[in-house]
């Protein structure tokens, strides 16, 4: 193989490489690597305001826990790209307890069953399936049943708690191999 | 190109081209490989990250007879694990052997993601309150605070903690049947959600 030939096919490889990781990159496949300095201070975020919710829980000032997991809400959730998986779980968290004081306390601030389908998938967001199983979407995703009760949507309702389900049972296998669920 | 490859490299790909054939040829075969090796990796890890679940599970069933014996042991010696906790796997718990596979696959992911997954914060909030579909307050916890010393308290305390979410939704889909008397999949995900409520029961009170 002569030279020219040689410089001719390598930049033949690289000019092919540039325009696929362009292409990539350009239809958001190439996500950025995740960045743990944004979970670390999200997670320290929740974990303060949890531990707010605690004490306003502990003066039975429901009214000021669900008020403060609502404020909670208009965070800028990082993506999963910026911060992982574990955003989402601790988003899942948030919006658990918040839903779970709703639903204990409708008359605080009430909220149409409608609404709180709509709190509770966004919450979830679109993708919770791909996250892994952990208690804290699979607690979401029951309340995303009670819910669906609610609303009248027994079928919607069933499917829910069985997803839950599926999810507590693998969380159950995991626990009792010796992982952490 | 220039604007993936970036000034430097661009730069770079420019002097080398124009100074000593050895270095140029050499410089441009790394760069080449190099760039060849990172898209090829690129692709391989978007193909790993974005495969669902099922297309794991189709590849698990694609494995050759000799990983099918391998998981047929792993499978085994966790039931023994289970046995020895004083739980027996429900065989007619509708998915007992397919939520074991199951959790063979996730317990991968989860070694894979643990570091990242919960985290410190999200082990203290779940130790704050436990998930659970039903309305247990979070100081309301009915699980037995002392374990025996081979299984953690810990570990005793994720199993009854799940138990106590497994049966509350058992409570949920239970109260449903009576109102869909027609339709025999709520009678049938109420009793299997029966079993699993007694099996998680059962390990919780072998673990206490």
């Amino acid at each position: 193989m002569t030279r020219h030939t040689w410089i001719a096919t390598l930049l033949g490889a690289v000019v092919g490489a540039g325009v696929m990781l362009a292409g990539l990159a350009q239809a958001g496949r190439l996500a950025p690597a995740p960045r743990p300095e944004v979970l670390v201070t999200l997670a320290q975020t929740v974990d303060a305001e949890h531990r707010r919710v605690d004490v306003l829980l502990k003066q039975r000032d429901y009214a000021g826990a669900i008020a403060a997991l609502e404020q909670m809400r208009t965070i800028a959730w990082p993506e999963p790209a910026v911060a992982g998986d574990a955003a989402a779980v601790l988003r899942h968290d948030v919006y658990g307890r918040l839903v779970r004081l709703r639903l204990d306390h409708p008359d605080v601030d009430p909220k149409t069953p409608d609404a709180l389908a709509e709190l509770v998938g966004e919450g979830l967001g679109v993708d919770y399936k791909a996250i892994a199983t952990n208690a804290f979407t699979a607690r979401l995703v029951g309340l995303r049943g009670e819910i669906a009760e609610k609303q009248g949507r027994d079928g919607d309702a069933l499917l829910a708690y069985e997803e839950a389900l599926d999810m507590n049972r693998a969380l159950l296998q995991q626990a009792l191999a010796g992982a952490a669920p | 190109m220039n604007a993936m490859l970036g000034p430097v490299r661009s730069d770079l790909f420019l002097r080398t081209l124009r100074f000593g054939p050895v270095t140029m040829n050499m410089s441009l075969r790394t760069l080449a490989l190099a760039l060849a090796g990172l898209a090829s990796t690129g692709c391989a890890k978007r193909a790993a990250e974005s495969a669902p679940p099922q297309a794991e599970s189709a590849a698990a069933g694609a494995a050759g007879p000799e990983d099918i014996d391998a998981l047929e042991a792993q499978l085994a010696a966790r039931e023994d694990q289970l046995r020895a906790l004083g739980a027996t796997p429900p065989a007619a718990a509708g998915g007992g052997g397919e939520a074991l596979a199951k959790a063979e696959a996730e317990d991968r992911n989860a070694q894979a993601d643990a570091d990242v997954r919960a985290g410190d914060k999200a082990a203290k909030s779940a130790e704050r309150q436990t998930p659970s579909a039903g309305p247990v307050p979070p100081s309301a916890s009915p699980m037995p605070s002392a374990a025996p010393a081979e299984p953690s308290p810990a570990r005793c305390e994720s199993v009854c903690d799940i138990t106590t979410s497994i049966c509350q939704l058992r409570d949920h889909i239970c109260d449903l049947a009576p109102r869909h008397t027609d339709e025999p999949r709520y009678q049938h995900a109420c009793e299997r959600a029966t079993t699993d409520c007694e099996f998680a029961t059962e390990a919780c009170h072998a673990c206490s």
